[in-house]
């Protein structure tokens, strides 16, 4: 077995030249001509040199069109100057190339969102430590005790079929989409606040305020990242397309469905909003799709000549002309694929760290390097014991913290870093990342030493005195003590780690058995209508960056909450669900915290809140985490320009969407 | 003949009813349905959840929430009165856009695959059986049964792993990533030569071996028969001989299993098409059980059932006429 070679991305120079080699793969890369000068690419760093004042401000394929007549000129197309959004970027690039990447399946299209639909109200900076910086929106102000926001429109901008962009979308997408019952059966939380939804009022062309019946803390933070299909992005609507489709604008909106061959009206809605699958739909973004996802085995996607970015040089982004995803459903081909250095851009599907040897070693014949991804998530592993189990006597020992706490003693984590993580990473339990503001060492070590005798100290508090002949515990019924843990494949590292872990529990006493199943099922017996599992294996997802944004591990707060699902339930449904079951007193206290958090419109004061939903977690030792993950990687071309150093990986952000891939180009 | 012809169509329309039923009841027997897949395939991916509410709606959308007997219904009442095979839920789109769009090159692989497996393995099988246990029978032999026993999967990955590393061919596809969309054109066509052998030889590999063998053994048991060597005394040319007599009996298993081939056209080996990144109908079928898109791996399973069925009868009366001692009886 080759070990893993240790990470090179950071002594390749981003800028390094693209050396030719002879008999390389037969691609087409190009062959390396002394950059003309008179071609004026203008690359400067940082923007700091003055750009060649012959630099042209638009594509040459688009000022064909416009010297043809099919398109308005550029200033035209472009908000008002001062409303245009000026990207940062590392050099002023180039139009031109094709960018080649690759998709798998119908069930991939967030992948295609996080490449080329990134197109939040605002923004978060490219390393996710900033938000409320422009988006779509130039602007978002509020009022001192944030119950009121003004949504400040980009004046002049523009569909992606020319159309202009104003409130009458935002109001559109609020009172018909997201306040329309029979397609969002309650609001979305962005626009509601306690569960009463806000006001939306169109102040002029460009400008809409919401006026909420409480504070809304948690507005603009939410607004900074809500873009995919599903979020509530409020420029995600055209009306004057989207319009034709409901009933409630268009009496023949039914009969439109049905000729379409559709059911109803909201089925032929939800495929029309696809904008993967329907070509015609506009957009706001950098390209648009022209052969879309569902046809043919490549999706192409065009320039929108209607972008309203530019560059600091004043030229209008995306540098690159077309993007190319081929459609592979193998993950091993799209593998040589990228070996075979065809791929321009990835950080999906085959990302992982058993194929990063074969990727490094195409490294050069493949002309590509690695980008160092930051995970934020906080642990490779975590177990989560079914608090919730509909065994009474089960769901009493898992509850018992000391049972769990002998647990965790019972694992040899290093043990399982040195053998399934090739020695990467270190004991972690499921508490925020080292690198993160919240980081508590108390809390991240807390019960990760391996020591037998203190598990079996634990386990002996615990109540589970009793042992079989075999020596293994007995439950109170004087049955054995045994249950099963669910895992998934999505990770091949992890049906190792749960045999070491079940062998050294074996040691003390418990007799755990791993269950692999497939991952539709997996999720059918966690749900909390089924409840089925007794403890199951997921990723430590949360724990830097998004620590409050996703807190399934901090306390029981959605399907995602295995260790509870149903007191989740009762989180959620605010103890109304069919399911919901009610949670002990601190745990009860944590929900009652975290509703409080949206509520306060001072950022400082929502993390103090904060704090004390982690100082529960850390009391209470919901879940057992294993091991702090490593930083993955992504590949990139040489010959791919403005790709940062390194980049977190949020699919709360969609990454990487926040990365800018329109102000990416290639060198010429 | 004609009695015959009619009386086996009548029996194919209880066989295709029930075929339609188990396969529909079996997409639906694995835990979960739809929704559920994907809900797991977004959270596996990270790309989030969806919301309950938003669940409920797709769930009522897709009628998932009926009974499976009225799913079924719907279903089989929408072919048989609309001739509309329904929408996959993976794609959004009619399942015979999808079949139509996959089908032309699906037939061409089919057909190409198979006549090498005809023309390889019919030289062979007749030498190996005038040459019995010679050098180049074991040889033969040998390989033949190499490329029945290795996976065709995994014959697909080192096959490709083998054009990357030394002709630097793109792999997956059939056409590397500039002739994708290019005209037709002497290097387009080229290009998908340099492609298309992979699955023809994967496929030729396994499919070779066993048609060797069949052969070889018919041929064997026919050579020793008294007729020809009665004709041998008689002087008639070994060669012409036996192509004329001994071979054209021995063919028969080649005919009986031309009904195979007709189902093969729509559902051929999934799992390599799938790892060739192949445009066929192989992988839609694939992508749809995992999916649990029942309308479109139904109406895929039930399209193949119907084609079994004919061409099995196909085989029978191609039979007939090849060998007079097979007699159709009714």
């Amino acid at each position: 077995m080759k070990r893993s070679s240790r990470n090179t991305a950071t002594e390749i120079s981003r800028r390094h030249l693209l050396q030719v080699g002879g008999g390389a793969a037969a691609l087409a890369t190009l062959s390396l001509t002394a950059c003309d000068p008179a071609e004026g690419t203008g690359e400067t760093d940082g923007g700091q040199g003055a750009p060649d004042p012959n630099r042209p401000l638009e594509s040459p394929e688009l000022t064909e069109r416009v010297d043809a007549g099919d398109l308005p000129p550029l200033d035209e197309r472009l908000p008002v100057e001062s409303d245009r959004l000026v990207a940062a970027t590392a050099a002023l690039g180039v139009y031109g190339g094709v960018y080649h990447g690759a998709v798998a399946d119908q069930g991939d299209s967030p992948w295609l969102e996080r490449m080329l639909a990134y197109e939040p109200l605002l923004r978060y900076d490219p390393n996710l430590d900033e938000f409320a910086q422009p988006g779509t929106l130039r602007e978002i102000t509020v009022n001192d005790d944030a119950t009121v926001f003004t949504l400040h429109l980009r004046e002049g901008m523009k569909w992606s079929d020319g159309e202009p962009v104003t409130a009458d979308d935002i109001m559109f997408a609020v009172n018909d989409v997201f306040y329309n019952t029979d397609i969002h059966a309650t609001p979305p939380g962005l626009l509601t606040t306690a569960g009463e939804p806000c006001e939306a009022e169109k102040v002029d062309d460009h400008t809409v305020t919401l006026t909420f019946a409480q504070s809304k803390g948690d507005f603009i933070e939410e607004a900074s990242r809500a873009a995919n299909a599903v979020s509530p992005n409020l420029l995600f609507y055209p009306k004057h397309y989207l319009e034709q489709f409901l009933p409630a604008l268009n009496p023949d909106a039914e009969s439109v469905a049905e000729e379409a061959g559709f059911g109803d009206w909201t089925a032929y809605w939800q495929d029309r909003i696809e904008w993967w699958n329907n070509p015609d739909r506009p957009v706001l973004y950098p390209w648009v799709i022209t052969d879309p996802l569902n046809e043919g085995n490549v999706v192409h996607a065009e320039r929108n000549p209607y972008y309203w970015k530019v560059d600091s040089g004043g030229a209008q982004l995306p540098y690159i002309d077309r993007l190319e995803f081929e459609i592979i459903q193998e993950e091993e081909v799209m593998l040589l694929k990228a070996v075979n250095g065809e791929l321009d851009f990835h950080s999906r599907h085959f990302n992982s760290d058993a194929n990063k040897p074969v990727l490094a070693e195409g490294r050069e014949s493949g002309g590509y390097h690695f980008v160092p991804v930051q995970p934020t998530s906080m642990n490779r592993l975590v177990i989560a014991l079914n608090l919730n189990h509909r065994d009474e006597e089960l769901r009493g020992i898992f509850q018992n913290k000391d049972f769990r706490v002998g647990l965790s003693h019972a694992i040899d984590r290093q043990d399982i870093i040195d053998t399934a993580y090739q020695r990467q990473g270190e004991p972690w339990q499921a508490a925020p990342h080292p690198d993160s503001e919240f980081f508590d060492e108390e809390f991240a070590k807390q019960y990760t030493e391996f020591d037998l005798d203190l598990a079996n100290s634990h386990l002996d508090a615990a109540g589970l005195t009793e042992k079989d002949s075999e020596g293994f515990r007995l439950r109170p019924n004087g049955e054995r003590l045994r249950f099963s843990i669910d895992i998934t494949n999505l990770f091949p590292e992890w049906a190792p780690a749960a045999d070491l872990i079940t062998q050294t529990w074996a040691e003390v006493g418990v007799d755990a058995q791993v269950n692999p199943i497939e991952r539709s099922l997996f999720y059918e017996r966690k749900e909390a209508a089924a409840n089925e599992h007794d403890a199951n294996i997921w990723a430590g997802d949360g724990g830097l960056k998004i620590e409050m944004l996703e807190q399934r591990w901090w306390f029981p707060n959605g399907g995602e909450s295995n260790y509870a699902t149903q007191w989740a339930e009762y989180y959620v449904s605010r103890g109304e669900g069919e399911n919901a079951v009610e949670p002990p007193e601190p745990t009860l206290r944590q929900m009652e915290l975290a509703r409080q958090i949206p509520l306060e419109p001072d950022v400082e004061t929502q993390k103090e809140i904060f704090r004390e939903i982690l100082q529960i977690a850390k009391e209470q030792f919901y879940v057992i985490g294993i091991a702090l993950p490593t930083a993955g990687y992504a590949i990139a071309k040489d010959n791919l320009e403005n790709i940062v150093e390194s980049f977190p990986d949020s699919w709360l952000h969609m990454t990487p969407g926040h990365i800018n891939p329109p102000t990416w180009f290639f060198t010429p | 003949m004609l009695r015959y012809i009619t009386r086996r169509l009548l029996i194919l329309i209880p066989t295709l009813a029930a075929i339609s039923v188990v396969t529909f009841i079996v997409i639906q027997l694995p835990p979960g349905d739809y929704l559920t897949t994907r809900i797991a395939q977004l959270s596996a991916q990270g790309d989030g959840s969806l919301s309950a509410q938003e669940l409920e709606r797709l769930t009522q959308r897709y009628g998932l929430d009926q009974p499976v007997y009225v799913q079924y219904w719907t279903w089989i009442s929408n072919i048989l009165f609309h001739g509309d095979f329904g929408d996959s839920f993976v794609y959004g789109r009619p399942v015979g856009a999808l079949l139509a769009e996959r089908l032309p090159l699906t037939i061409l692989l089919s057909v190409l695959t198979l006549l090498f497996i005809w023309a390889v393995s019919f030289p062979i099988g007749v030498y190996s059986a005038m040459r019995q246990y010679s050098v180049g029978d074991y040889t033969f032999t040998f390989f033949g049964y190499l490329g029945l026993a290795v996976p065709n999967f995994l014959i697909a990955l080192v096959l490709m792993w083998v054009s990357l590393q030394y002709f630097g061919t793109s792999v997956g596809g059939l056409f590397s990533p500039e002739y994708r969309d290019a005209p037709w054109s002497m290097a387009k066509f080229g290009d998908l030569l340099a492609h298309l052998w992979i699955p023809v030889v994967i496929w030729g590999t396994a499919g070779t071996a066993a048609n060797i063998r069949v052969l070889r053994a018919n041929l064997l048991d026919e050579l020793r028969k008294p007729y020809v060597t009665a004709a041998r005394a008689r002087g008639m040319k070994r060669g012409l001989l036996t192509i004329k007599y001994p071979v054209r009996v021995a063919m028969n298993p080649f005919f009986s299993t031309i009904g195979w081939i007709l189902p093969g056209l729509i559902a051929a080996d999934a799992i390599t098409s799938q790892v060739l990144n192949l445009n066929t109908t192989g992988p839609l079928l694939l992508d749809a059980l995992l999916a649990q898109d029942m309308y479109l791996a139904g109406s895929v399973l039930l399209i193949s059932a119907l084609l079994v069925v004919i061409g099995t009868l196909i085989s029978d009366l191609a039979l007939a006429w090849l060998d007079p001692r097979v007699r159709l009886r009714y």
